[in-house]
């Protein structure tokens, strides 16, 4: 984790967004009242938990033990980002999905080794596209949306879940680190807001339009797309679809550019960040049961470990003082 | 840049691309559901109906593959015709997104496939214009799909009859009932989908401008369902044009949720939202139950027409 004040509060937020909103195209939990609580509740005790993290920015480097353990929880994240999009496109019944493989990984070989800064800006490119499509998409669904599907009885959602779909966390404290105090502040309430507020929103906004449609089978926001009246004109979920694989290719690369270690050979450097992402990927294709370790993942190493580490500074330096 | 090139290059040779203009978009699809299953395409293009069989459902597109010699792409279809209870062939098409959300569901009593072959099915324009003036309420798939998964487990679809359309009601297994003309019509303004509404009273017609319909749903020893709305028409409301407004949404209340059980209304939800606790925790047939032993009531008031708008007048 380097400490190098290069990036501003919008692409850092844009990057963050990014993470959640990637999972979110891709997650299969239907819309319910029901989830937008759970969401808020989960989002709140994260929020309350990563915020006062912004006082002590400048104690969140991770100590050099422990940069590979952060290298490979980012080389998690990006197998767990690439896993959901396989279950995007069984969802979405795409077809040559498979085909799609080899040409994602060519795009990875392409794009990881290029300049971090790329990414971020590409990030803030596709929020602002992200936020054009979000501000239609009220605007094309208020005629159907119906109050009263508020209210449709649905089944719990598990608080693990929501904390396996914060993939955006363990880089929180990274992202701090790397932007002014004004811009970390910034960009962390941006964060919080759209986590707080807007995700929430959206989920209620669904839930008005889907009500009781808790049984489908497939992606509940591209059913969301689908019977908003503006698809019908001009099948705006192509913009969308374009918009998540967008998001997925740009979340993979920034996870695997972290999980990349600064060596001189590019080639071992390479293959630092791809064979733990190959292998955590096949072990997520193996063990279905291995998703929800990604809650703990984020629970570790975006709570635990920047906290335990500020813990134990202020311990030492009393240490040291006594 | 140099390195971008073969990766472009795979990718345009990799996106499955084929020309448009040889794939075929069915805009109506028949289905007779039995062993092997029957299915007749209608293609807007070509103005030609595409004869099939397969021996599941879910088989459909190739056999409207090889039957046809061309790509079928179903995303545009605009009705699904189906010969009986629609229910397993509509939810079998959802999950497996061969159809589109908004798209008109019909029930024929036999041969589906026959009749789209004659030209006898109903049009979906026609459909839709008895949607737009309030003789049918709005049952597209994710309606009829909606009603089945929550609610009571009964849906509401529209069906083709000798005197013309209505709509019956289905469980998943069995056929409820057929509604008759005032219900469809009291569901119709009940869904507020409707561009007019017009209905005749003593010789004249009325049209309604405005409707506010509140439903409540409470519980005392049995569901009380209350149904009160602020109604302007022009001309306005006789005491016997309200009565006959009254009779189309007690007509809709009744044969629905009292004498089946159906639950097309959001009547579960509306009761969630006063605190009743048995619609949020019982099952489908207990719900049923307890629909038809409600009681209902129906009050309509005429809605004053403000100062500002008489002075427009």
């Amino acid at each position: 984790m380097q400490s190098q004040e290069n990036r501003s509060a919008v692409q850092a937020a844009a990057i963050l967004i990014l993470l959640r909103m990637c999972v979110f195209f891709c997650g299969d939990t239907p819309f319910s009242m029901a989830y937008a609580k759970q969401m808020l509740l989960t989002a709140g005790v994260q929020a309350a938990l990563i915020l006062p993290l912004l006082r002590f920015r400048h104690r969140l480097q991770i100590p050099p033990r422990m940069r590979f353990g952060f290298r490979l929880c980012a080389a998690w994240e990006a197998a767990y980002l690439t896993h959901c999009f396989g279950q995007l496109a069984a969802q979405l019944n795409l077809r040559y999905a498979g085909a799609l493989l080899p040409l994602m990984l060519l795009m990875l070989l392409y794009t990881v080794p290029l300049h971090d800064r790329a990414s971020a800006r590409t990030a803030s490119l596709l929020l602002f596209l992200a936020v054009s499509g979000f501000l239609l998409l009220p605007v094309s669904g208020i005629g159907t949306a119906q109050r009263i599907l508020l209210h449709t009885p649905a089944p719990p959602v598990s608080p693990l879940r929501e904390w396996a779909d914060a993939c955006e966390l363990p880089f929180l404290p990274l992202l701090m680190q790397q932007q002014t105090e004004q811009d970390a502040k910034r960009s962390t309430a941006v964060w919080a807001g759209f986590r707080l507020l807007f995700l929430p929103a959206l989920v209620l906004f669904g839930t008005m339009q889907n009500g009781r449609l808790l049984h489908f089978q497939g992606n509940p926001f591209f059913l969301l797309l689908a019977r908003t009246p503006l698809s019908d004109a001009v099948r705006t979920d192509g913009f969308w679809l374009l918009l998540a694989c967008g998001c997925g290719a740009l979340c993979i690369t920034f996870c695997l550019q972290t999980a990349k270690p600064h060596l001189q050979a590019k080639c071992r450097t390479l293959a630092a960040a791809f064979l733990p992402y190959f292998l955590f990927l096949a072990l997520l294709w193996m063990l279905q049961q291995a998703k929800p370790l990604t809650g703990i993942v984020n629970a570790l190493f975006g709570i635990m470990l920047p906290w335990g580490m500020i813990l134990y500074r202020c311990l030492m330096k009393r240490r040291d003082t006594a | 840049m140099k390195s971008m090139l073969p990766l472009m290059l795979c990718m345009t040779l990799l996106t499955g691309c084929t020309d448009i203009r040889t794939r075929l978009l069915p805009d109506i699809l028949a289905v007779d559901p039995e062993k092997p299953v029957k299915f007749a395409a209608h293609t807007s293009q070509e103005s030609a109906v595409i004869p099939a069989q397969a021996e599941s459902l879910l088989q459909m597109p190739e056999a409207l593959k090889n039957a046809s010699g061309a790509e079928i792409s179903t995303g545009h279809l605009s009705m699904l015709a189906v010969s009986g209870n629609p229910v397993s062939v509509l939810e079998a098409c959802f999950h497996a997104q061969i159809l589109a959300p908004t798209c008109t569901v019909l029930s024929v009593p036999s041969d589906a496939c026959g009749r789209l072959a004659a030209g006898s099915l109903p049009e979906p324009k026609q459909i839709q214009s008895a949607v737009e003036t309030g003789l049918l309420p709005c049952r597209t798939a994710d309606a009829v799909l909606a009603d089945v998964w929550g609610g009571s487990g009964i849906t509401a679809v529209c069906t083709v009859l000798h005197d013309g359309l209505t709509l019956t009601l289905y469980a998943p297994d069995q056929c409820c009932a057929v509604l008759s003309e005032d219900a469809c019509r009291g569901l119709a303004l009940l869904g507020q989908r409707c561009k007019s509404f017009a209905f005749a009273a003593e010789d004249i017609t009325y049209r309604l401008q405005s409707v506010q319909v509140h439903i409540k749903v409470t519980k005392a020893d049995t569901l009380q369902i209350a149904l009160s709305g602020m109604i302007r028409s022009e001309p306005p409301l006789t005491d016997a044009a309200a009565s006959r407004l009254t009779e189309m949404l007690s007509a809709a209340v009744y044969e629905t949720a009292i004498r089946c059980g159906a639950d097309l209304l959001f009547l579960r939800e509306y009761a969630i939202r006063s605190g009743v606790s048995e619609a949020r925790s019982c099952s489908q047939a207990q719900w049923r139950d307890l629909l038809r032993h409600a009681e209902y009531s129906i009050a309509l008031h005429q809605q004053k027409i403000s100062k500002y708008e008489e002075c427009a007048d």
